[in-house]
Order: C-alpha cells, then structure tokens, then sequence
C-alpha cells in the first residue's frame, strides 16, 4: 500500500506558524514603532534641550552685556534707557525738582551729556590721572588711587580746596576709604530731635492751642523761639558734609540734651532738672559749604542714573546722608526734599522700617525695599502697583525714571488683604525679570523659551538672577530654571558702550587710543 | 538538484535583515543626536565652569589683598620680617591699595612692600599670577573634619588632667595627622612635620585636572584683568610665554594648541576697593539688640529681616574688601 505523505502543513502547524508569525510581526512592528517614538521623543527633547541651552547663553550674554536692558548698536531712539541729555529735552529737568517726572535717573545716559548741561561739571584745577604708565610692556592705572598726602588734612573744613570743591565723576578716580573726602562725617547715632522735642515744647495761642511755624505748618512753634524749634540731625556734625554756601551766619541752637526726656520748663512730673536746655554755637567754623566733594558725588550720581545706579557706583560702606543749606535761618538740616536724602521714611531712597531719621547704609535701605533696573518692555501697569504719581498710560522716558526712582516693598506682608507688599514684590520682580521669548516666531509645536535676567539690589546684595522657561506645547511641561549670576556690573556695562552708537574697544597694549565710554567725562 | 534552502527561508532573511538594517539606521540616528546633545552640552558646562571661574578669580583678588603673605619661614625675606616677642611674625597686608595711606600694596605692617624685588614677577603692577584649579590631594593647612568633643575630664580629682580646660588636646587635628602630632607628647610636633601639614601634598587629582583655570592681570594698583578658562591648557597664554619645565605639561606645542582650540576664555576687568559692607549704628544699637550680643542678635546667616526679629547681619564687615565693578571685555586685550 502507497502512503502519501501531505505536501503542505496541517492545520496546526499552519495555526503555529501564523501565530508565531504574527507574533514575529507584531514584535518587529512593536519594535519599530518604539524606536520611532523614541526617536521622535529624542528629536523633540534634543529640541527642547536645545532652546535651552539658547536660552542659557542668551542669559549669560545679558548677564555680561546687559543687552536685555540696553543695545548699544541700536539708535538713540530705540534705547529708552539711555538719554543724551539735550539741553532742549525738557524731561530732564532741574537738579533739585521735586516733579518725579523732571527726574533724571536713566542707567545709560552718558556722564558726557549730563555734564554739558550743567549738571555734572567738573573743578577746574583737580588734577585727572588720564596719563597711564607702560610697565612690563603693557599699559596700566589707568584707574588711580591718590596718596594720602595729596589731600588735604582730613580735619580740615576748608571747602575752598579744590579736591573737596570737585564735583564731577572722575572714571580715573578710585573711590577708596583712605581718601578723607570718602569719609562721611556725620554722628552715626544722632536721631531727629525736633519730633520729640516738640511733644513736650510747644507754644500755646490765647485758646491754649498749639503754635505751628507758618513756614513749616506742620512744626510747632517752641515758646523760647520765634521760629519753630530747629530740626537737628546729628548734633554738631551737619557742619562738616555740607555742599552749600549761603553765606548766611550759622546761628546759635538751643537743644535739650536728652530729647527722651522731657524738658525742665514743662510738666514737672516728667522733667528732668539735669536735662536742660544748652547753647551750641558755631563761631569760628566756615559759614561756606564744607567737605563738599562726598555729598556731590551722591546727588550727582542719583540725579544722574537713579538710586539703583547710585548704589552700585558708590562703594558698599557708603551712609546715603549729607545735609545742604536752604532755610536762610542758617538751619542747615532741613531743605527741600532731596536734603534729607536716605534719612527720612518719607522720601523715596529711605524704607518703612522705622522713622529714625539717621543716616543709612546700604543694607538699611534696601532689606524690606528693593531697587532695580526695569525691563523697558515691561508693561506700563502703573495700577498693579501704584508707582510715583502722576500715574502715567504711556510708557515713556519720564516713567521709565520715576520707576529707577522709586522703591518696592519686599517684605511679604501677608497680612494685607490686597496682597500687601508681596504684591508690590511680585510687581517689582517681574518687571525687573521681564521673560522676554527666545525667538520671535517659531513654528507652533516648537517649545517656546523665554529668557530675563533680573537686576536689583537686596538686603546690600547687588543680584542678578537669570531665568530660563521652557513651555512644552506638546505636553503642556513647563520647566524654570533661575540662578543668580556673577557678571558685569553696571559699570562695566557702561564701560562697554560708547556714548554714541556701539560697543566701546578697550585694550592696554599702549600704542591702542581707547574708546571713550558712557562714563567718559 | 534539489536544495535543501527554503525558498521561504530566505525571504524572512531578507526581511529581518531589512528590519534590522532600518532599526540600526534608526539607533545611528539616534546616538548621532544624542552625540550631538552631549557636545553641545558639554559647550553648557564649560561656559558655566569658565564663570565658575570668574568668582574664584574675584576671591582670590579679595583674600590676597590681606593674606597669602607670609613670609614667616623665609629667613632671607628682603624686607625683613617684623619680630615680636622674638617671633617672626605671620604677615598680613592691608590691601591693594593700602587703607591707610593709599599707596600701592601689599604693604606690611611697617609699610614695606611684599611684592619682593622682581618687578616682573606677582604681584607687581603689570605681570600675572596663573591658578589652574585642579583639586591637591592634600591642601594646605587641611584639617579632618573630625572634630572632637575635647571633653574635660571630671571624674578623677588625681589625674594631672582634672578638669582641664578646653583644647587640652586640640583640634581639629590636620589631615592624615601631618604635623604628626601625638596626645601622650604634644612636643611630638616638629617643624618639618609642620612644614609639610602647611605645605599639603600638592599633587594633582588625576580626575579634577584639566577642568578650568583663571589667571589674574594687575593692571593697576587695584585694578585687574581676570580671565576664566575652562579647558586644560592650565592657563598658559601660548607656547611662547611657556618655561622648558612648564612645557613638560604637554606632550608638544600641537597638543597644547589643540587644546587651546577647545578651551573657552573669558576676559573681565575688575576693580577691588577696600571699603567693606556698611555698618550703621541703628544695625549696632537697635533697640531690639540692647539685651543681647550684636552677633547674636543680627546674626549673619539669618534668611530674612522684620521688624522684631532675629536679622541678617549682611552687613557685616568684609575683612578683604570688595569687588567695585566688574566689566566683560568686549574683546581680548593684549595683556592678561
């Protein structure tokens, strides 16, 4: 008997091997699919890390160019921070205006333009160090401490020598501590005592109502004076950082000793029998403006780029306090707004804490207030956060300075129900910190970066902080990443450009002629 | 001829080749980018290893303008080293520009400069100091981290130690006890066991080599050209510049240049000023303070500042100074 043997397969081997089959089909496709997803996972990551790494380098460029808030190739016109200071640009107004908007107080306005309309003129006579040495080959001190004795004698109060009667900025000059004319002379522990004081002393009208000076309405009259009794700031030392000169006569002040206790000719229950009234004089001191030179560098430096900017020129153990004379009387405490400048709460360069008007240093003024340099794109929402007044709808120069003039509440208040002060911090942060995007277009499923580089000062910490964002389309992730960065200053940003249009070349081989600079005198 | 080969056999060949071929293509590909990533990334690191570089290059200007001056052990020291009490003493300098008369340091306490008498040498205006930050195996003065309690012994009246006040055996001892000291004889240290606790072993961390270096210009009496390197040409400018012995570092001048041509330089100008962070007498004397020690009260690593409330005492004074303004330069100056 023939057997015949089936040519093809059976059934099961047939259902085996289409099920194998499949299985091997479905893995290779399995297989493929997943490389592909991973693929494309990799390409929109490599993308996405890519924008990032962008984004960091953008931030570091800002970080040391400060392009963010300045672009030195672009046109006068198209850099808001930055003023050239025409005689016919009536925004700048005068030196001592109160009008917020008369202020100066843009970072990148050339030292050159604010001195050719006056307000930052040079001595003539002070010697300049702008004649640099060649040693080992290169050129060097082209920045130039004076020996001690250059100066004057650090006692004297003669504001008649030239040094002390300088009143430009000198990019040469180091601001160093052994210099006497750095050196604030002021009573450190001296409080204004005419509050006080005049809580116990004042003077009575015929229906037994207070007396108030009706040049000052808010001061009462003391019944020993015919004007009202004299604000005294730091006792005898408002004679020596003065930068006026009236010529009036200094007059003799009658002060109490202790202003904590009350006088002997009130309330005898609280009267202090030793704590009497005593005669200081000023005979034999100048009536003139003494040791000048400290006071002017400050208010030219705030009239010329702000208090952020004035901070970061002045050396960190600066005290923001001088006095000048404008009453007639001779008081040489009290003058118009800016005299007490960085003493009063009141005033803009001075925080909440406390209404001791002493002088400040750095770290007082600015651990629950911050200072900074706004982003000039940054919306014009003066009602998030009230700035100076008037209240501008139009973002322009004038707003730009009052916003580099005025201060923002750090501390997180939470007890405001409106948001308090961390409102006004969150306000202040992201104005600083614009995110600005990476790219102006980008095709839509692209990540879209965006980048700022935040400038303040806090708690005497000056900070840069960078931020990068990265916001997914795809996915919806959205990444931060922040660092606080090390970089040029905002000196050395000046340094970088020229006062006119473009970056400033500097170098120390002595035969190379250097650019002149924002700080060019 | 019969072949024993399924023609089946090879078409699944073909086709698992194929799918093979494609998922290798497609693995390339994806190393390539990643490659590609790493590389770029690697550009991320060194740019921030360079700005790294930038702070250490600022401390370094603000330590050494009070300390790194001593010259206590060098007996030739022109000019000499003051004596007290029949010791020479740890010199320190009082600043780049002096703060007492504005002359150029680093002065001594006499007023006589530490800069030696070679002009062309650190840290005279007009030459360089190089720092290539690789990790010593031993730094100078190290000490463990290994601290002792000191405890005072308190239990037995007899023992010559009763009672003995703190740092009877001091510490924290150096590392690997360098100085060889030993508590049954604390003469046990001697000065060439000293020498070398202060010395460290200055032998480089294979791993920590080649990273990034700064080297610092003085171009003025506090003015200075820092420039932050990432990369591992130890901060050698060229070959040129380079000593016979220095050259030993690098196999040949191609070498070094090829790795010149990987390395990211970054060039800053800085000025230091002595004046440290202010101190006001309401920070001295606030009446919250009255009660304690100022540096209890405003300590000086507190977080945050409130009215009634332990405060920051950021203020505080720098003993070296401060950085006045640093600059990037635009492009790169001749000297540095």
């Amino acid at each position: 008997m023939t057997r015949t043997h089936a040519s093809g397969f059976t059934l099961i081997e047939m259902m085996i091997a289409i099920a194998l089959g499949m299985m091997v089909v479905y893995t290779a496709i399995a297989g493929f699919r997943v490389a592909s997803q991973t693929i494309t996972a990799a390409k929109r990551l490599s993308l996405e890390n890519s924008l990032l790494r962008s984004g960091y380098f953008e931030a570091q460029r800002q970080l040391d160019f400060w392009t963010n808030l300045d672009d030195p190739t672009a046109l006068d016109t198209e850099r808001p921070l930055k003023r050239t200071g025409n005689p016919a640009d009536s925004s700048i107004g005068a030196l001592n205006s109160r009008d917020y908007s008369m202020k100066r107080g843009l970072p990148f306005t050339p030292m050159r333009a604010l001195q050719s309309e006056g307000v930052w003129p040079k001595s003539p006579g002070v010697p300049r160090f702008a004649d640099p040495k060649t040693v080992n080959g290169a050129r060097v001190g082209t920045i130039m401490p004076r020996d001690l004795s250059f100066y004057p004698p650090p006692t004297s109060a003669n504001s008649n020598d030239a040094l002390e009667a300088d009143t430009g900025f000198d990019p040469s000059y180091s601001w160093s501590p052994h210099d006497p004319r750095t050196w604030i002379r002021v009573d450190l522990s001296g409080k204004e005592r005419n509050w006080v004081q005049q809580q116990y002393v004042r003077n009575k009208d015929a229906n037994n109502k207070d007396v108030t000076d009706p040049l000052y309405p808010d001061k009462y009259v003391h019944p020993d004076f015919p004007e009202h009794f004299p604000l005294v700031y730091n006792g005898r030392y408002i004679l020596f950082s003065n930068p006026e000169n009236s010529g009036a006569a200094l007059p003799t002040f009658r002060i109490i000793p202790d202003p904590n206790k009350s006088p002997l000719l009130l309330d005898g229950a609280m009267a202090d029998m030793n704590n009497k009234m005593v005669e200081i004089t000023y005979s034999g001191y100048p009536t003139a403006g003494t040791h000048t030179w400290y006071p002017h560098q400050m208010s030219r430096l705030i009239n010329a780029m702000g208090y952020a900017a004035l901070c970061e020129y002045l050396p960190p153990n600066s005290l923001y306090s001088w006095y000048t004379l404008v009453s007639t009387r001779g008081d040489r405490t009290e003058g118009a707004w800016f005299n007490k400048f960085g003493m009063h709460h009141d005033f803009e360069f001075c925080n909440d804490n406390g209404g001791q008007k002493s002088a400040r240093g750095i770290w007082r003024q600015t651990y629950p207030s911050s200072y900074g340099y706004i982003n000039p794109r940054a919306p014009n929402d003066f009602n998030v956060y009230p700035a100076p007044d008037p209240p501008s709808p139009v973002a322009t120069d004038k707003n730009l300075r009052q916003r580099f003039y005025a201060r923002y509440k750090s501390d997180n208040d939470t007890t405001d129900p409106n948001g308090g002060n961390a409102k006004q911090l969150n306000w202040f942060i992201t104005r600083t910190g614009l995110q600005e995007p990476l790219m102006v277009e980008r095709p839509q499923n692209w990540p879209e970066v965006k980048v700022s580089v935040a400038r303040f000062i806090k708690s005497a910490h000056h900070v840069a902080v960078a931020k990068i964002s990265r916001f997914s389309p795809m996915t919806g992730e959205l990444i931060e990443l922040s660092w606080t960065g090390l970089g040029t200053t905002l000196r050395g940003a000046r340094q970088q450009r020229l006062p006119t249009t473009g970056w400033a070349h500097w170098d120390n081989d002595p035969g190379v002629t250097n650019d002149p600079t924002l700080d060019s005198p | 001829m019969h072949s024993s080969i399924s023609p089946r056999s090879g078409t699944i060949l073909i086709i698992v080749a194929g799918i093979s071929a494609l998922l290798a293509a497609m693995a390339l590909t994806f190393l390539v980018q990643m490659r590609s990533d790493v590389e770029e990334s690697q550009f991320v690191l060194q740019h921030a290893q360079a700005k790294l570089m930038l702070a250490a290059g600022c401390n370094y200007i603000q330590e050494t303008s009070r300390v790194g001056w001593d010259r206590s052990k060098d007996s030739s020291a022109t000019p000499p080293v003051p004596v007290v009490d029949g010791l020479r003493i740890h010199e320190e300098a009082f600043g780049w520009v002096d703060v007492r008369n504005g002359k150029t340091g680093p002065l001594n306490r006499a007023g006589a400069s530490l800069m030696g008498s070679d002009t062309t040498k650190w840290p005279h205006i007009g030459t360089f100091v190089r720092c290539p930050m690789f990790v010593r195996r031993v730094p100078p003065y190290a000490t463990t981290l290994a601290t002792g309690s000191n405890p005072i012994l308190t239990k037995d009246s007899s023992s010559p130690d009763y009672t003995y006040p703190l740092m009877r055996y001091p510490d924290p001892q150096p590392l690997e006890n360098l100085n060889a000291y030993d508590h049954a004889s604390p003469g046990s240290v001697t000065d060439a066991r000293y020498d070398q606790f202060a010395k460290g072993d200055p032998t480089p961390l294979t791993a920590s080599q080649g990273k990034a270096w700064f080297r610092i210009f003085r171009d003025g009496p506090a003015t200075f050209i820092i420039t932050c390197g990432s990369g591992a040409t130890s901060g050698f400018k060229d070959w040129g510049e380079m000593s016979t012995i220095e050259r030993e570092q690098f196999p040949n001048r191609e070498f070094f240049y090829q790795l010149k041509a990987t390395e990211l330089r970054l060039h800053y100008r800085v000025e230091w000023t002595a004046a440290g962070v202010e101190t006001s007498y309401h920070n001295l004397q606030h009446e919250i303070a009255r009660t304690h020690d100022h540096y209890e009260s405003w300590p000086p690593n507190a977080s945050h500042a409130w009215s009634s409330s332990r405060r920051t005492q950021t203020w505080l004074k720098s003993p070296v100074g401060t950085i006045r303004w640093i600059q990037r330069l635009v492009t790169e100056p001749t000297f540095w």
